[in-house]
C-alpha cells in the first residue's frame, strides 16, 4: 500500500463548485477551464444540424456527466513531478507549497490505487515521501525559503533520502522564492543531490511538463551512455505503473521474443539503479498514438538520441491492427520476423475464439458510439473496429456537446475516414442532433462520457489505454457482460 | 469621517507632505490617523519621531495572527496623531502588495483605528500591483491625491495612477481629488501641472514650492510644522490640509495615452 507522509495536520476542506456551464459568444477554445457539473444539462441554442444534411426536427439536450474541456494548461505541474518520482526508492520529494497542493498529488495517486485494485493487481509499491513545506499567509509576504529550508532539513533528518526533489507552488513562483539556490545550498549542505523543478505550479505549465521535466533532469544529471546488455528492455511512461495493464501486456508480448523487461521509467526506478537505465538495448514508450502524449514522444527521442539506445515509437500496441504491426517491429529488432508472424496469428487465434464464444449474444446489436474526447485523447478508429469485430451494428455515431468545433471536425473526419476503410454500410454521425431517437433504439452505447438517467446500457470507454491482444479482450468481455445483463436497458459498465 | 490616500512616483515627497498635511489638520483640531503603507515603513517617521518600530506585518511575523491587539500596531505621535505603518518584508523577497492586503484586512478585523475625522493613507510609489491599489479598491479611501513634480516620470507614474483611480471608480466609491504640485523647479511647472491635471479632469489643489527647510525639518526628525511653524512653507502645508478638509470636487479621472503626456511636456518644459 502506497503511504504518503504530509507535514502538518492542518485540516482539509475540498469544496466542490457546481455551475451552469453556459457557452460564451466569441470565447476561445483554450480559454475555457475544466468544470466538472454533475447531471449538467445544456441547451443547444438554434438550430441543430446533423452531419448527413438533415435539420434535426428540435432542439435537443443531452446531459453527460462531466464537461471536461480542455485545450490549455489547466492542471498543474507539481504533481507531475511527484509522479515522475513516486516509486523511486531514495527519492524524497518537497512541495514548496501550501499543504493543499500535496493533498491534490496525494487524491491522484488514491485514484491510481483504486484502478489498480479494481484490476485484481497486488501492486506492492512503496511511495516515496511527499513533504510541503507549508507555506502559509505570512510566508507569502515575507517569503517561504526560511520555511523550505526547514522542511529540506526536516526531510534530511526523517527519511535520510539518497536524493531530493523539490517542486515549487503558485505560491512561491508569485513571490518569487529562489528555490534553485536553495536547492543548491541543500546539496552543499547535506552532500546529496537536490533538483528543482521551479515551474511556479500552474504558472509554468501542466502536469506533463511537470513530469517530462523531472525526467530530463534525472537523464542530464544522472545517466550517461554505457554498452548496452543484449535483451534488457527498459519501459518508458507511466500508464498506471508496473502492475497497469499497459506495462503487463507489454512484458507478456516482449517475453515471446525473450526481451526482459528489467524496469519502468520514470516513477517506478529506485534512485540505486538510475546510473544503470541507459544499459537498456530496447526502450519501449508506453503511448497511445492520437493521445496527448507528445511529451512522451519527444521525451523517448531525446533519450533514444542520447544514450543511443533503440527504440520502437511509431507505432503503439493499443488497438488489434496497431499491436499487429508493433509486434512485428519488435520481430524487427529481434531479427526473427517468422517469430512475429507466429506470434500475431497466436494471439489472433485468441481473439477469434473469444469472439466466436460471444457473437450469440453481440452479433447484429445496435451499438453507438458516444464521443466527447477530443482527437488529443481519443482515437474513434480502435473502438469501431472493436464494434465490427463484434459483428455488432453500428447504427450512429453522436458527438457530445463539449467538443470544441475544431475538436468536432477533427472527430468527424476520422470517423468518416473509418467509414470509407471499413466499407460497412453507411450510418450517421449526428452532431447537435436527435440524440434521444437513435439511443432509445440503441441495444448499447459505447461512450468516452458517461450520460446520467439515461436508460441505455452504457460502455464507459476507458481513459487510459487498454493495450495488446488483452486489452482488445478485456474490452470485448467488458461489453458481452454489459450485454448479458438482466434487461433490455440500464446500467454502466467500465473496462 | 474624510478617507483620503496619497499616491505618486517613488521619492516625490508624499510621505514628506502626508506628515504635514497630518499635522496641520491635527493643529485645526481634526483627529487624525496616518497609515504609511510602504514596506519601508517610513511614512511616520516624522510624526512618531522616529522610525516605527513595531509595523502590523512585523507583528503578523512574529506572532500569531490570532494574539495580536490593537494596542501592539497603532501609535500615537505628535499631537495625538494615531500613526500606523503596514510594514513588509525584506526588499527582494516575499510579497509586499500582498502584505498590503493583510494589513489593512488586519487593521480592518481587530478594528484597530479609533475614530477620527481623518484617515490617510500614504502608499507606496506607483500601483505596482493589486496590493497597493488595496487602498483604492477596497473603499479604504475614497479621495485620492497624486502628488506629481513637473517631470515626465513623475507625470507618468501619476497618470497610471490615474488609470487604476479610473478602474475602480467604475465598481465603487473611490474618486481623484487632485493633484498636488511638488516642486522640482523643472521649467513651467506649474502651468503644466496645471494642464496636466486639467487633462485628466482634476485639478491642482496646491503647489508646493521646494523650500530647503523641508530637508533641515526631516533633518531633525519633524515636519516643517513643529520645526518652523511660522514659516512660508508650513503656510503653505497648513493651505493644502484646509483645501484637503474643504474639498468636494471629487473626479472620475481622465488619463492621456503616453504620447499625448509626452506632447503636454514638451510644450511646458521648454525654457529655463
Amino acid at each position: 500500500m502506497a503511504r504518503k507522509w504530509l507535514e502538518g495536520a492542518a485540516e482539509l476542506r475540498q469544496e466542490t463548485v457546481t455551475k451552469p456551464f453556459t457557452k460564451t459568444p466569441g470565447k476561445r477554445a483554450d480559454e475555457l477551464i475544466s468544470v466538472s457539473l454533475s447531471k449538467l444539462t445544456k441547451h443547444i441554442e438554434g438550430n441543430t444540424e446533423m452531419t448527413n444534411g438533415n435539420k434535426a426536427e428540435q432542439k435537443n439536450k443531452l446531459a453527460t456527466k462531466w464537461l471536461f474541456t480542455k485545450n490549455k494548461s489547466c492542471s498543474c505541474t507539481m504533481p507531475g513531478v511527484w509522479r515522475a518520482v513516486s516509486f523511486c526508492e531514495g527519492c524524497a520529494v518537497i512541495f514548496h507549497s501550501p499543504l493543499g497542493c500535496a493533498h491534490v498529488a496525494t487524491l491522484m495517486d488514491l485514484g491510481a490505487q483504486y484502478r489498480i485494485i479494481g484490476d485484481h493487481q497486488d501492486e506492492k509499491l512503496d511511495a516515496v515521501p511527499l513533504i510541503s513545506s507549508n507555506l502559509q499567509e505570512r510566508d507569502s509576504i515575507f517569503g517561504g525559503v526560511e520555511k523550505l529550508r526547514g522542511c529540506i532539513a526536516h526531510v534530511i533528518k526523517t527519511w535520510q533520502p539518497k536524493c531530493l526533489i523539490i517542486a515549487t507552488s503558485c505560491v512561491a513562483g508569485v513571490i518569487g522564492d529562489d528555490v534553485e539556490q536553495e536547492a543548491e545550498d541543500a546539496e552543499s549542505a547535506y552532500h546529496i543531490p537536490a533538483l528543482c523543478v521551479p515551474y511556479g505550479g500552474f504558472l509554468g505549465g501542466e502536469y506533463s511538463d511537470g513530469y517530462f521535466q523531472t525526467v530530463r533532469l534525472i537523464m542530464e544529471r544522472f545517466i550517461k551512455p554505457q554498452p548496452k546488455i543484449p535483451g534488457r528492455v527498459l519501459l518508458f511512461g507511466d500508464q498506471m505503473g508496473p502492475c497497469g495493464q499497459y506495462a503487463r501486456e507489454v512484458k507478456r508480448l516482449l517475453a515471446y521474443f525473450d526481451l526482459d523487461v528489467k524496469w519502468q521509467f520514470p516513477g517506478y526506478v529506485p534512485f540505486a539503479e538510475w546510473g544503470e537505465l541507459s544499459t537498456a538495448s530496447l526502450l519501449i514508450p508506453l503511448n497511445y498514438a492520437g493521445q496527448t502524449q507528445g511529451g512522451l514522444e519527444k521525451t523517448a527521442a531525446a533519450w533514444a538520441e542520447r544514450f543511443d539506445t533503440p527504440s520502437i515509437r511509431d507505432v503503439y500496441p493499443v488497438g488489434w491492427q496497431n499491436t499487429c504491426d508493433w509486434l512485428r517491429k519488435i520481430a524487427a529488432f529481434v531479427k526473427d520476423e517468422a517469430k512475429g508472424e507466429t506470434v500475431i496469428r497466436q494471439e489472433e487465434k485468441r481473439l477469434q475464439d473469444y469472439v466466436k464464444s460471444v457473437l450469440p449474444m453481440t452479433q447484429h446489436k445496435k451499438a453507438v458510439l458516444g464521443i466527447g474526447r477530443g482527437p488529443r485523447w481519443y482515437n474513434p478508429a480502435e473502438t469501431l473496429n472493436t464494434m465490427r469485430r463484434m459483428q455488432m451494428e453500428i447504427s450512429a455515431v453522436i458527438l457530445y456537446d463539449k467538443l470544441m468545433d475544431e475538436e468536432r471536425d477533427a472527430v468527424i473526419a476520422a470517423v468518416e475516414e473509418w467509414k470509407t476503410e471499413s466499407g460497412l454500410p453507411d450510418f450517421p454521425i449526428i452532431a447537435d442532433g436527435d440524440y434521444n431517437r437513435c439511443l432509445e433504439q440503441a441495444d448499447v452505447l459505447l461512450t468516452t462520457d458517461e450520460l446520467p438517467d439515461n436508460p441505455v446500457k452504457q460502455f464507459f470507454i476507458p481513459m487510459v489505454p487498454l493495450a495488446g491482444t488483452d486489452g482488445e479482450l478485456i474490452l470485448m468481455r467488458t461489453i458481452y457482460r454489459l450485454l448479458c445483463r438482466y434487461g433490455n436497458k440500464g446500467g454502466i459498465a467500465y473496462a | 469621517m474624510k478617507k483620503i490616500a496619497f499616491y505618486g512616483k517613488g521619492g516625490i515627497g508624499k510621505s514628506t507632505t502626508a506628515a504635514n498635511v497630518s499635522v496641520a489638520l491635527s493643529l485645526q483640531g481634526k483627529k487624525v490617523c496616518q497609515i504609511g503603507c510602504d514596506p519601508k515603513n517610513d511614512s511616520t517617521r516624522l510624526l512618531l519621531g522616529h522610525i516605527c518600530r513595531e509595523t502590523v506585518l512585523d507583528k503578523v511575523r512574529t506572532t500569531d495572527m490570532d494574539k495580536i491587539q490593537a494596542e501592539d500596531i497603532v501609535h500615537t505621535g505628535f499631537n495625538g496623531i494615531t500613526c500606523v505603518e503596514a510594514g513588509g518584508p525584506e526588499p527582494g523577497v516575499g510579497c509586499a502588495g500582498r502584505g498590503i492586503i493583510v494589513a489593512l484586512q488586519l487593521l480592518d478585523k481587530l478594528k484597530a483605528v479609533p475614530p477620527v475625522d481623518v484617515t490617510l493613507y500614504d502608499v507606496l510609489g506607483d500601483v505596482v500591483c493589486g496590493g497597493f491599489a488595496m487602498p483604492i479598491r477596497e473603499g479604504y479611501a475614497e479621495e485620492i491625491y497624486i502628488i506629481s513634480s513637473g517631470e515626465l516620470m513623475s507625470l507618468y507614474a501619476a497618470n497610471n495612477i490615474a488609470k487604476g483611480i479610473r478602474r475602480f471608480a467604475s465598481r465603487g466609491s473611490v474618486r481623484l481629488a487632485g493633484i498636488i504640485g511638488n516642486s522640482r523647479n523643472t521649467p513651467g511647472e506649474k502651468e503644466l501641472l496645471h494642464a496636466f491635471a486639467e487633462k485628466l479632469n482634476t485639478r491642482l489643489v496646491a503647489f508646493i514650492p521646494r523650500d530647503g527647510i523641508v530637508n533641515l525639518a526631516e533633518n531633525q526628525r519633524q515636519t516643517v510644522l513643529q520645526f518652523a511653524p511660522e514659516c512660508e512653507q508650513a503656510n503653505v502645508y497648513k493651505k493644502l490640509a484646509e483645501t484637503i478638509w474643504n474639498n468636494t470636487t471629487l473626479a472620475v479621472p481622465t488619463p492621456m495615452e503616453f504620447e499625448e503626456l509626452e506632447e503636454l511636456v514638451a510644450q511646458y518644459g521648454k525654457e529655463m
